[in-house]
């Protein structure tokens, strides 16, 4: 286990490595990127190399440190997760007691705060003086999806560091020599991963996941002929799926994207590759206007439910029948253009 | 010692090392020598601008031996125990982690113990917008009469969220955001004093990312340094930035003038890819159009544009292809751009949207898109560019428009004329009405007519009968509403049909019995009416 895990990443892992070869170790980063990316490997195999008794900008993986870590059982390395929905102020307040002792066996002692987004409003305030000048032998990590919901004050307060989907071909060519993939499965699962690469890891380890595209998939082809009535019976059908909501209505999102960029003649970038003729057909009898307000609605729609307490039931069928007065709008209407 | 990061280490030691600022440190300064120094302080003021650092240091110049003194010296005792953060009469708290009334309650019992070594106890209350109302409360009163010796300064980035009562007994301080100077400023004597090198050009790209945050300046440059060691040229802060090049900037601009879509969603996908910063890119690309926007509409724009000559030369040329309300457009567009990437999780098609949209300008029906085809219109009778053909044939476009909008101009052109061709009510048919009632509905709601808009949703046209539109409602409340204000309707329909028509509004209830005098006899209502009455019904007829 080294850096080398990481796959893509270079910039990321240039910094960070320089750092370390330089003795320039901030107190405080933060790593910014869409989930996937390998935040999280990197953040580990950071802490790991922060550490490590042999290597000098990297983690040997052999020392009694490494493998501590690996086993899960370093006590110097702390990780802290969101405790229901958020991470709360008690966690960071028992953060602040803890650091100020000393690392019981290493050089440093490294947080990692796993979902650093996820603070409350509270949790986030009372980090900022310990995340100004923890003691001199701490070093914290945070995570966090979205750049946009960290505090300003927080973000001054850390070493940014940016990461970014990696090239399609990198994970195509490391899904094929690691999973032995045929070249047709390695191209939809890169397509689908978009640039992540945990994702593709996902879609090839966990079977279900490819049936249960499908099955969304189906779902949304069939939103053709559908009529008011059925749409609330669709509806239904997302509620069964409660938790994964957020990833179904990205699905929906992708789908009317592809459309989009098919409308536009452009076939390049399409990421339901597989599904190319139902898409080519369903595109024909679209006008742009339209879809773009279909993509519209659905963004809409997924921020209300990540971000306010809203009825889902109600959001999901106030979207669902909206988007069919889209389509009656928009759909097969010749060439009537954008009125 | 052991690496600390830059903005520690470079902390400001006395009020002279503080950049900007000037009017706070000139008052503060005058305060101590005239000994009219207050009893409590509120600083506030977005991030990294100096307010822990100056809280610090005022501190400093009133327990340093020599003080109070605008000029700590820095190397007695006490200013050395302030600047290790372990003094006991400089009790900095974290009121984000203590925020509780009990704290507060603590902080009030020691306050009456006078200071052991210096001449004042100094309380740093730092993020002190997150104490609870009642420890705010609970503060009032210390806050007001502190004994003599004991000065508070609460630190804040959001001074609205204090109470009153709390504002009304500070002395309040603003302090702003840093200019791109004063950091450039800062930055470079931090790089002398490191002994790093680094380009003009460099420093102004961390200044202007850094938003007015000196601690946030001071990260980037540590980041570079750690980057890129101790030679920093421009592009070693653009990489570690995740910044888009200069040059991709001409070029999608280029693209937007060619309305170039394959072109357009390429770029957009390249710099998804390498995973550049979404937000800083549209932010980049407006002020690009800003730019472009001075050189067009400005004599001389020197001192508002900061670029390279180089770069004005080719912003001289693409100035030449657009027209500035085509350029305000675009920002209009990017702005909102921006503000949906703020709460996406699908970064990419919002800023796919955003291209498609900024290119098909020309088949957008916003308000700002009609002005901008306007405007181009204008622009080309203004020329005399325009050659009417044949007004049967469909084509009155003129050559050189052709092909950029080949796609949508035969149907605009198509709507247009039914609009001119209806002149007589006899020829609309209900059908011409229903196709265009979304539209119509949708004008309401930008005319802010919320309210009619509302009624008339639940409505529906029902039939044309000469020159009147009936209009079927299904609550009578709505059908009487509306009818109060069929003025207004009637002129917006003109508008959408190129018809005077008349508005009827009637009430349906249920669509099938208007009309039918069995089924309102039938109705469950009447027959109620007329069992409580014990009558019988004489006459139907409509109230119209």
């Amino acid at each position: 286990m080294s850096f080398n895990d990481l796959v893509g990443q270079d910039l990321a892992k240039t910094i960070l490595k320089r750092s370390l070869k330089a003795d320039r170790l901030s107190h405080a980063y933060l790593f910014i990127g869409e989930s996937g990316l390998g935040k999280d490997i990197a953040a580990f195999e950071f802490s790991k190399a922060i550490n490590c008794h042999e290597s000098e900008d990297d983690s040997c993986g052999e020392c009694i440190s490494c493998r501590k870590a690996v086993n899960n059982n370093h006590p110097d390395i702390k990780e802290i997760r969101p405790e229901g929905a958020s991470i709360k102020i008690d966690q960071i307040r028992e953060l602040q007691q803890e650091i100020i002792y000393k690392p019981y066996e290493s050089k440093k002692k490294v947080y990692i705060i796993y979902s650093g987004d996820k603070m409350n409003i509270q949790a986030a305030n009372s980090l900022l003086k310990t995340l100004e000048e923890p003691p001199s032998h701490a070093i914290i990590i945070l995570l966090a999806d979205n750049v946009n919901k960290i505090l300003p004050t927080i973000i001054s307060r850390c070493q940014l560091i940016r990461f970014k989907r990696v090239s399609e071909l990198l994970i195509k060519d490391n899904i094929i020599s690691n999973y032995g993939l045929d070249e047709k499965k390695a191209d939809l699962i890169t397509a689908l991963s978009g640039g992540r690469y945990k994702v593709a890891l996902n879609l090839i380890e966990d079977q279900e996941l490819l049936q249960e595209r499908d099955r969304v998939l189906d779902l949304i082809i069939s939103f053709k002929g559908i009529d008011k009535v059925e749409a609330f019976s669709v509806v239904q059908d997302l509620l069964d799926d409660r938790e994964r909501i957020s990833q179904i209505l990205d699905q929906i999102l992708v789908w009317y994207r592809d459309l989009l960029v098919l409308k536009l003649n452009k076939e390049v970038n399409l990421v339901n590759i597989d599904y190319l003729d139902q898409l080519e057909k369903e595109s024909n009898g679209w006008n742009i206007k339209g879809l773009e307000d279909i993509i519209k609605l659905i963004e809409e729609t997924n921020n209300v439910i990540r971000g306010i307490n809203v009825n889902l039931q109600l959001s999901l069928e106030v979207m669902m029948l909206k988007l069919i007065r889209l389509r009656g709008k928009n759909y097969d209407q010749g060439n009537r253009g954008y009125f | 010692m052991a690496y600390v990061s830059l903005y520690r280490k470079w902390r400001p030691q006395d009020f002279s090392d503080i950049a900007g600022q000037k009017n706070i440190i000139k008052t503060l300064e005058n305060a101590i020598r005239m000994d009219r120094i207050a009893h409590a302080y509120l600083f506030c003021g977005s991030r990294g601008t100096g307010k822990t650092s100056t809280a610090k240091i005022l501190a400093k110049a009133l327990n340093c031996t020599e003080g109070p003194t605008t000029l700590p010296c820095g190397d007695c005792e006490p200013c050395k125990k302030i600047k290790n953060n372990n003094s006991i009469d400089v009790i900095e708290i974290d009121a984000a982690s203590n925020r509780g009334i009990d704290e507060i309650r603590d902080l009030r019992d020691k306050v009456k113990f006078a200071p052991t070594e210096g001449n004042y106890k100094v309380y740093i209350i730092d993020e002190v917008h997150m104490l609870t109302t009642e420890a705010f409360n609970a503060l009032l009163k210390t806050l007001e009469e502190p004994p003599g010796y004991v000065i508070f300064v609460l630190a804040t980035t959001e001074p609205h969220k204090l109470l009153p009562t709390i504002l009304s007994r500070c002395q309040r301080f603003d302090f702003s955001k840093l200019t791109i100077e004063d950091i450039i400023q800062r930055l470079d004597y931090i790089c002398k004093k490191e002994g790093i090198t680094i380009s003009n050009e460099g420093l102004k790209v961390i200044a202007r990312n850094a938003d007015g945050g000196m601690r946030d300046a001071i990260s980037i440059l540590d980041q570079v340094i750690s980057f890129a060691g101790e030679n920093i040229e421009e592009k070693d802060v653009s990489v570690v930035l995740g910044l888009v090049d200069r040059e991709l900037l001409f070029d999608l601009t280029d693209i937007l003038i060619e309305k170039n879509i394959d072109q357009g969603l390429a770029l957009i996908n390249n710099i998804v890819r390498e995973g550049k910063n979404a937000t800083q890119f549209i932010n980049d690309l407006i002020n690009h159009l800003r730019n472009l926007l001075l050189i067009k509409e400005c004599s001389s724009v020197d001192k508002l544009i900061d670029l390279t000559d180089d770069d004005k030369v080719r912003l001289d040329k693409q100035v030449d292809e657009v027209t500035s309300q085509r350029l305000l457009n675009w920002v209009d567009i990017l702005k909102k751009v921006g503000y949906d990437l703020k709460r996406t999780s699908q970064p990419r098609v919002i800023l796919e949207m955003g291209i498609i949209k900024l290119i098909n300008i020309d088949k957008d029906r916003s308000m700002d898109s009609f002005l901008d085809r306007l405007t181009q219109l204008e622009d080309k009778i203004k020329e005399g560019k325009i050659q009417v053909s044949d007004s049967n044939n469909n084509k009155k476009v003129e050559e050189s428009q052709k092909p950029e909008n080949d796609q949508a101009n035969p149907k605009t052109q198509l709507e247009e004329n039914k609009v001119v061709r209806i002149k007589s009510p006899a020829d609309l048919k209900l059908e011409d009405v229903k196709e265009r009632w979304e539209d119509i509905l949708d004008y309401f709601r930008q005319q802010k007519k919320m309210r009619l808009q509302a009624l008339l949703r639940d409505a529906e046209p029902i039939s044309i009968d000469g020159n009147k539109l009936i209009i079927a409602f299904e609550h009578e409340f709505h059908k009487d509403s509306v009818q109060r204000e069929k003025d207004s309707v009637a002129s917006v329909l003109k508008k959408f049909l190129g018809v005077s028509l008349k508005v009827n509004c009637i009430f349906s209830g249920n669509n099938e019995d208007v009309g039918s005098e069995d089924d309102i006899l039938d109705h469950p209502l009447v027959q109620e009416v007329v069992r409580v009455f014990n009558g019988e019904v004489v006459k139907v007829s409509s109230l119209d």
